[in-house]
């Protein structure tokens, strides 16, 4: 009937509701045997044993058989209707005080609002309206034992009724929304943590499946190549050349796949620290400038004297600037290699430039594309995997950041990224 | 200088002895995690060259119980392995280890390289 209420109970809700329940039953009792202390007397005996065996029935009852077989729904529908009963006939054997304890009313009432449908908590309302307009009726009409119940007391006591029917209503809606947004945001972060642990476990598989056998070429390879297993005559040498290159080519392609399947698959995460951008690009180029081969080449650094720290990840960061710095001295034709950087109110932004080749300009789009290889790019080197710019492009993404190329055939290319400063 | 690989791959384990050899440096393989521990301890190795995915005792366990006994613990161990070291490379700091190096990454020379300075910085 109501799919609402076989989601989870939120446990104050379930608190709640017991609450009002056993204060109800509490107070019930208490009147039943407190009125018999009174001077007066309130409800003689047979009346009081007619409604103690009454409740007794009524909780063996529903105890034994509506707890048993009926839902949860159509037993809070039951019990609020028998409560409201019971408190009608209490009322009315306490004749002329029954209207001190018409407030008794409102529990049941309360209860079932914040368990129930609001079409059945407005039902139950209704039951207990029609109970006090009935009494007041036939209070009226000299039917019943007069409650001294004026027409306005009852108007008054169904407006209560019906505004702690809304009133809870409301209370438990709230807090079902409450424990259900936790609830997917639990689920959902759970997923999400099953996920990246699978996806990790297929990675590891993978790499390791890939790598081993490459690991032992290579190692081989190494070892053929340096002529640690003995001399080679000039054509194996030449043959080993070609494999040993090729081993290389093919890890560096196996690890660039794993890095794109990670970043790809969300297995990969940033570490982002408040960092010195410009040390890390001081960093670069003095390694650089120290190896021997780039030595004739030379790379200058170019940064404003401030430079604000940014919160990146360094070791990523510090990847992209490596890959295009080798991109440039692969296409630079042995040129000067500039890196600079600037920094505004928003973003700090870092170039390479070299004076090499240069890119078409229609290449510019593709070029942090998966596997894509210029042409220019092709007749100089067939040996990169097409893979650098665009793990270049994941990871500055990643950092909400852009990336982006400018250049002019035969003077050269500028390779930008930018990232944000917060 | 003396360095103890464990290892289950026999080719790997072939591959390292012939190039470490070359390079001078004794070797002495395990393939498991159990005979490795038990190599420790009677070689006393400079350095100890250790892969992760093995069958019965993995790479990290064995790691664990390196550092764990106190005849063999303060020697340096290697994390020899092809698991990327996004996957296993905190565990493994958190544990001890002494460097993390991805086979297929490095080649035998750059292992070497590791081994020697290893040993000059760490001279029992």
């Amino acid at each position: 009937m109501d799919t609402k209420l076989s989601a989870p109970i939120p446990k104050k809700l379930f608190r709640y509701e017991k609450l009002v329940e056993v204060t109800t039953w509490i107070i019930v009792i208490l009147i039943i045997f407190g009125v018999r202390f009174l001077p007066q007397k309130l409800i003689d005996n047979g009346q009081v044993y007619y409604l103690i065996g009454g409740i007794a029935a009524f909780a063996l009852l529903y105890y034994l058989l509506v707890y048993k077989y009926f839902s949860r729904t159509n037993r809070l529908y039951l019990k609020s209707i028998a409560d409201i009963v019971l408190i009608g006939v209490l009322i009315h054997l306490l004749k002329d005080n029954g209207q001190y304890f018409f407030a008794l009313y409102f529990l049941p009432i309360a209860a079932a609002a914040l368990s129930l449908e609001f079409i059945n908590a407005l039902l139950i309302a209704t039951i207990a309206s029609l109970f006090v307009i009935f009494e007041v009726f036939l209070g009226s009409m000299d039917l019943l034992p007069r409650n001294n119940l004026s027409v306005y007391q009852g108007a008054l006591q169904i407006g209560m009724i019906l505004l702690i029917t809304v009133f809870c209503r409301f209370m438990a809606v709230q807090l079902r929304e409450e424990k259900r947004a936790r609830d997917e945001a639990l689920a959902k972060q759970k997923a999400l943590e099953e996920e990246s642990k699978k996806e990790k476990e297929f990675m590891s598989l993978t790499s390791h499946q890939l790598y081993t056998p490459l690991s032992i070429i290579r190692g081989f390879s190494a070892m053929l190549y340096e002529k640690k297993l003995g001399e080679l005559n000039p054509k194996q040498q030449e043959a080993m050349i070609e494999i040993h290159d090729s081993t290389k080519r093919m890890v560096a392609l196996v690890s660039e796949l794993l890095s794109i399947s990670r970043i790809e698959t969300g297995a990969f995460r940033l570490e982002k620290k408040v960092t010195d951008i410009k040390k890390i690009l001081e960093n670069i180029t003095n390694q650089i400038n120290k190896t021997k081969e780039n030595k004739t080449v030379g790379i200058s650094l170019d940064c404003p004297e401030e430079l604000a720290k940014i919160s990146i990840d360094a070791d990523k960061i510090r990847q992209v600037v490596y890959n295009l710095v080798d991109n440039a001295l692969k296409y630079g034709k042995g040129k000067q290699i500039k890196i600079a950087c600037k920094q505004d109110d928003l973003e700090t932004t870092i170039s390479v430039t070299d004076v090499g080749v240069g890119i078409p300009k229609e290449d510019f789009e593709k070029l942090f594309q998966p596997f894509f290889r210029g042409k220019t790019i092709l007749e100089l080197d067939n040996k990169g995997t097409g893979l650098g710019l665009y793990i270049a492009r994941l990871i500055i993404e990643k950092h909400g950041g852009r990336i982006w190329a400018e250049s002019i055939i035969g003077k050269g290319s500028t390779f930008n990224f930018s990232l944000p400063n917060k | 200088m003396k360095v103890l690989i464990i290892d289950d791959e026999k080719p790997i384990v072939k591959m390292y002895e012939e190039y470490l050899k070359t390079a001078d440096i004794d070797v002495v393989s395990a393939f498991d995690g159990e005979t490795g521990i038990g190599l420790a301890k009677a070689h006393q190795p400079d350095v100890i060259l250790l892969d992760i995915i093995m069958p019965k005792l993995n790479g990290l366990d064995v790691l664990s119980k390196i550092k764990a006994d106190p005849d063999i613990k303060n020697i340096p161990v290697f994390l020899l392995t092809n698991l990327p070291e996004e996957c296993s490379g905190d565990k493994a700091e958190e544990l001890g280890a002494a460097g993390y190096l991805v086979k297929a990454e490095n080649e035998p020379k750059m292992v070497v390289d590791v081994i020697k300075k290893a040993i000059k910085e760490n001279p029992n």
